[in-house]
């Protein structure tokens, strides 16, 4: 029996550290002093920070890549008008299927199911004509509504689940009270359901921060770049020369990742069960 | 460094009192028309040695011009934009030649009273060819494409198929006498599709096969056979097949490692049809404008292939298609671990300048030469993918934009080029400009142009390219025999080209 | 004038439901039905609607490639989806049975490869497992004396089911957790004082106990899979040798926007689409049927 548990601990803490390890590894490439391999200690790798340009020794190269800053603001931007563009969509949807019983209803939540369940990439060739048809392709804001679409779904199943969550009782004594529905909603329903929006929005947050298929596909120029494609492209250009300064551009694109990791792993937690169960 | 300085300067003269930059310009008016008569960028020369004929053919040719652009006595701006590509990034000059050529243009114009200044704006990408051709083609589909742009000279079939680019033929004509009279003559049939000249050569390149001397040497070569390597290669005594030997022997002898004899590419590109060629096959019938698949070679070819794959001779790693340019295969053949390298002789500037191999280090440790015939006594070959400046249907003042590219093939600009991204000059008088000969490696490389051949220039000529990859992929990874592979490579040309390509069995 | 209650309601319902369900015939319902219409013709870079009929379908039936990027998705789906559900399992049953905050803290830190941004993670697996000696395991290997092994050129199918299946595991063993965690205790604690040893525990007890949930994360996991192909992209892209790990939607990847000088044909790749939109949709209705999922689907009772 002790062997057992003893065994039985050994495990878990080999499966704790399995996930972690990549990443502790990216932390010391990052900081080495080697730009292959993983050696001392320094801060160099780091240094485009102080202007946003890369290989900023250098007068020609320096031209060549998108200031490190215009790639963060364009991240930004694209991660938060997903989390904005699902969380605002998703409410009122998840609402209204929450609540009300209307024709098309089951059909409609049987679309978001399955729609959730393929892969969005399929409709990439469709998704690049219809785009390119709009005059949205190659601008960030196709990305953000293409990627918002995909998000939409698995908010939807998942706020609903939290609608469902408030008893009705709640919204029953607020009408009473005098308020009209869409008064409840807003009063109401919308503060019950906070820690529901609040996970949907670190979750669409982080998927449109770490985005990039959708971007690599439908973004050409690089002014629009974000940090997946910057990244990408070092990786593929400098991997055996200067791994080093790749690992340390993860690490910076991966800050606000293990920031809301970290923070909100719970709220990410409610939305991964959400996605399966509903 | 050197240029940045030199741009810095340019601008400071702007500021100078007005006649002394009249002076000045009439100077560099001086160089650019009578250019061929005195290196200016070299030994400026005083203005009076031009002419007044050629001051008045310059006014002249330019008399439409002025016309065009129309407007009153308040200078226009005018904008072209012009996209450029590497991948590698030693080659930015591509785009950075262009921002200077502007600039001349400029002083130019100032003299001759054409009331613009010009500005050139664009990216130079470092991204890979395909996704640089999917944004260009995109651009251009959509009508917002780049006035001027760079590709490979065998885009020009695709491009010009599909109405995106303007024919040349009138423009080089007009201005012969500027700089096209010098254009190394062969290149021109690189850029001509269906009769007509579409693009105006930027560089060009040979695809020599490096031999790592050291290796050779530890195999029990002496330097006189060393160095009489590419000679013997000359003069056909040197095969394909003695090169896989001489690997084979390496492996066998554990010079090299298993794998590490013979290395190429790992992916699509232009350099897969070469041993085809030294074989003595042919891509293209001029006849019927169809690419051709001419079997009993292409059976040569993959016999080739399937000899030196890990399955028999050992020589070529089956992992080799599985490695990354930049991230692994470059560094290990810098790290001198491979015995011959399929390579482009630019990467000899890449290795310079980004993987840490010293000029002196190159030297004592590569050899290079041309692609040995398939068979005892026939011609060695290489293969050239000159680049080209494009002018795109959509670009609003072509003229100006082919003024630019006029003025960008110049033989000093162009010299810094190829000097600092290892590719072949494109001008004559490069061959004599100092900046150009003091270097070592592209006088050695040279004589490798009058060998080389060009690929087709075919819409499909892209998909029969990948297939071959493709296939031998397959055979390195021992997915197929000889036969196999043979048999799947016609399956794949069908079923992918149709009737674009003549299959002779 | 005030609407009547019923009007109302309309208009509400209207006015909440109409972002999302437009978003979802824009985005979604939309390119799906074009992609099939795309798949009729010989659309590609130059953007032309020609129809062709079903010689798209022909072309593929008669490619020669076909035979290896069915294989190729089949050991691709086949694979991660037994790396997950074990995977799964064993995060499940080690994190249920240990003291429960550290089976939280596991469960909770799996879910760090998921939120990684792919890049990444692809990076991260392609430097740990490089063929070549700078590869970080390569390295360790080489400073211990060893010769470095070609990880992702040997062994290229589990390192594909290594880099997907630390993503997908995070959601399968949450999910068998907590079915692990309402089956009621008596049970176990029966059976132990049976003296049942833990091995016929899981065996006997939890296994069935929650088979219903390994099949529905295998059915939802298989749906995912069959269409799913970021991580491949980002790593071994097809390779190495021919075709080997070009599972069919990153063949029609490939088709649509990888080629070499950019044929962006469309046409052709969309018919590999619409195929697979086709096995979704038959597999979406398969579980339907199987896993009673009208029951997530009970109308609300009150209004």
């Amino acid at each position: 029996m002790r062997a057992g548990k003893i065994l039985l601990y050994a495990a878990a803490v080999v499966l704790a550290a399995l996930p972690v390890v990549p990443v502790i590894l990216l932390f010391f490439l990052a900081f080495s002093e080697h730009p292959i391999y993983v050696e001392g200690f320094t801060l160099k790798n780091f240094e485009f920070l102080k202007t946003g340009v890369l290989f900023s020794d250098h007068p020609l190269y320096s031209r060549l890549y998108p200031n490190v800053y215009t790639v963060m603001v364009n991240t930004f931007l694209l991660a938060l008008g997903n989390m904005l563009l699902v969380v605002l969509v998703s409410s009122m949807a998840a609402y209204v299927i929450s609540r009300y019983s209307f024709k098309g209803r089951s059909a409609l939540l049987g679309a978001f199911l399955v729609i959730h369940g393929v892969p969005a990439s399929v409709l990439l060739i469709a998704l690049y004509y219809m785009l390119k048809a709009t005059g949205l392709l190659n601008t960030l804001l196709g990305v953000v509504l293409v990627k918002m679409s995909v998000d939409l779904p698995l908010g939807v199943w998942v706020l609903k689940g939290f609608y469902d969550g408030i008893p009705w009782d709640t919204e029953i004594a607020a009408l009473v009270d005098g308020a009209s529905r869409v008064g409840a909603f807003f009063r109401i329903m919308l503060p019950l359901v906070s820690p529901g929006l609040f996970a949907v929005g670190l979750f669409s947050f982080l998927s449109g921060w770490g985005e990039y298929i959708f971007v690599y596909t439908f973004i050409q120029s690089s002014t629009n770049w974000t940090f997946s494609l910057l990244i990408q492209s070092l990786f593929s250009e400098m991997g055996g020369i200067n791994l080093a300064l790749v690992a340390a551009l993860s690490i910076v694109y991966l800050i606000p990742v293990l920031a809301i990791f970290i923070t909100g792993e719970k709220y990410l937690l409610r939305v991964t069960i959400g996605g399966v169960k509903g | 460094m050197r240029f940045i300085l030199m741009r810095a300067t340019m601008r400071k003269r702007g500021h100078v009192d007005k006649m002394a930059a009249l002076l000045l310009a009439a100077l560099l008016v001086a160089g650019l028309v009578a250019g061929y008569l005195i290196h200016w960028a070299t030994a400026p020369s005083p203005a009076d040695v031009v002419p007044k004929s050629e001051y008045d053919k310059l006014l002249k040719e330019l008399e439409d011009l002025k016309k065009q652009v129309g407007a009153g006595p308040a200078p226009v701006e005018i904008v072209i934009t012009a996209w450029t590509q590497g991948p590698e990034r030693e080659s930015v000059r591509r785009q950075t030649n262009l921002v200077d050529a502007a600039n001349r243009l400029n002083q130019l114009f100032k003299v001759v009273g054409v009331p613009v200044t010009v500005k050139v704006e664009g990216e130079f990408s470092t991204a890979s060819w395909t996704d640089y051709r999917k944004k260009l083609y995109l651009a251009l589909e959509g009508g917002t494409g780049p006035c001027i742009f760079l590709s490979a000279h065998i885009d020009a079939a695709t491009l010009a198929e599909n109405g995106w680019i303007i024919p040349l033929d009138d423009y080089i004509e007009k201005y012969w006498n500027w700089t096209y009279y010098d254009v190394i003559s062969g290149l021109w049939s690189s850029v001509t599709y269906k009769g007509k000249i579409w693009g105006i050569p930027q560089d060009t390149e040979a695809r020599p096969i490096y031999y790592n001397k050291l290796l050779l040497k530890r195999l029990g070569w002496t330097d006189e056979m060393i160095n009489d390597l590419p000679n013997k290669v000359l003069r056909g005594e040197f095969t394909l097949y003695d090169l896989l030997r001489v690997a084979k022997e390496a492996v066998d002898k554990g010079v090299v490692e298993p794998g590490y004899g013979i290395w190429h590419r790992p992916n699509a590109g232009p350099d897969w049809p070469i041993i085809y060629l030294a074989f003595g096959g042919e891509l293209y019938d001029p006849a019927t404008g169809k690419l051709v698949a001419d079997m009993k070679v292409w059976k040569k070819y993959f016999d080739w292939f399937y000899e030196a794959s890990m399955a028999r001779s050992r020589v070529i790693s089956d992992k080799l298609t599985a490695l990354d340019f930049s991230r692994d295969i470059h560094p290990t053949v810098v790290a001198g671990k491979v015995l011959f390298w399929m390579g482009g002789i630019w990467h000899k500037g890449q290795w310079v300048s980004s993987f840490g191999l010293s000029e002196e280090r190159f030297w004592e440790m590569f050899g290079f030469m041309l692609y040995p015939p398939g068979e005892k006594g026939g011609k060695p070959v290489t293969l050239s993918q000159p680049m080209a400046y494009y002018i795109s249907k959509t670009c609003k003042h072509p003229e100006i934009a082919f003024l630019i590219i006029t003025l960008a093939t110049d033989s000093y600009l162009n010299s810094l080029h190829a000097v600092e991204s290892a590719h072949l000059a494109i001008l004559y008088s490069q061959l004599s400009d100092p900046t150009y000969t003091k270097d070592g490696f592209l006088a050695a490389t040279g004589y490798m142009v009058e060998y080389a051949k060009y690929q087709p220039l075919h819409p499909k000529w892209g998909e029969y390219q990948t297939a071959i990859f493709e296939v031998v992929k397959g055979i390195e990874t021992g997915a197929f025999t000889a036969d196999k592979a043979l048999e799947t490579f016609r399956e794949l040309l069908r079923t992918r080209l149709g009737d674009s390509v003549i299959i002779r069995e | 004038m005030k609407l009547s209650r019923e009007a109302s309601k309309k208009v509400l319902v209207l006015v909440m439901l109409l972002p999302a369900a437009a978003t979802i015939t824009l985005f979604l319902a939309f390119p799906a039905a074009l992609t099939v219409l795309i798949s009729l013709t010989e659309l590609d870079y130059r953007f032309q609607w020609i129809w062709c009929g079903v010689g798209n379908y022909a072309k593929l039936f008669n490619s020669p490639v076909l035979q290896f990027i069915v294989k190729a998705t089949a050991i691709y789906v086949a694979g991660t989806l037994a790396f997950n559900t074990l995977m799964g399992l064993v995060i499940a049953l080690v994190s249920t049975r240990v003291h429960e905050g550290l089976g939280t803290f596991i469960r909770a830190i799996w879910l760090l490869p998921r939120v990684l941004p792919s890049v990444v993670w692809a990076l991260l697996m392609m430097w740990i497992f490089s063929p070549l000696e700078h590869g970080f395991l390569n390295s360790l290997i080489v400073k211990a004396g060893g010769k470095p092994i070609p990880w992702t050129f040997l062994y290229h199918w589990p390192f594909l089911f290594i880099v997907n299946g630390f993503i997908g595991s995070s959601l399968s063993g949450i999910v068998f957790s907590s079915a692990i965690k309402s089956i009621p205790q008596d049970y176990i604690i029966a059976a132990r004082v049976d003296g049942a040893s833990s091995f016929t525990i899981v065996r006997k007890i939890i296994l069935p106990m929650i088979k219903w949930h390994i099949a529905f994360f295998v059915a939802y996991n298989t749906l995912s899979l069959i269409a799913s192909f970021e991580y491949i992209l980002l790593t071994l892209n097809g390779g190495p040798g021919f075709y080997s790990t070009e599972v069919m939607i990153l063949h029609a990847y490939h088709l649509a926007f990888g080629q070499y000088m950019v044929a962006m044909d469309f046409g052709y790749a969309a018919t590999i689409v619409t195929i697979l939109l086709v096995i979704g949709l038959v597999l979406s209705i398969a579980y339907w049927r199987v896993f009673r999922l009208r029951r997530l689907m009970i109308e609300p009772k009150l209004e």
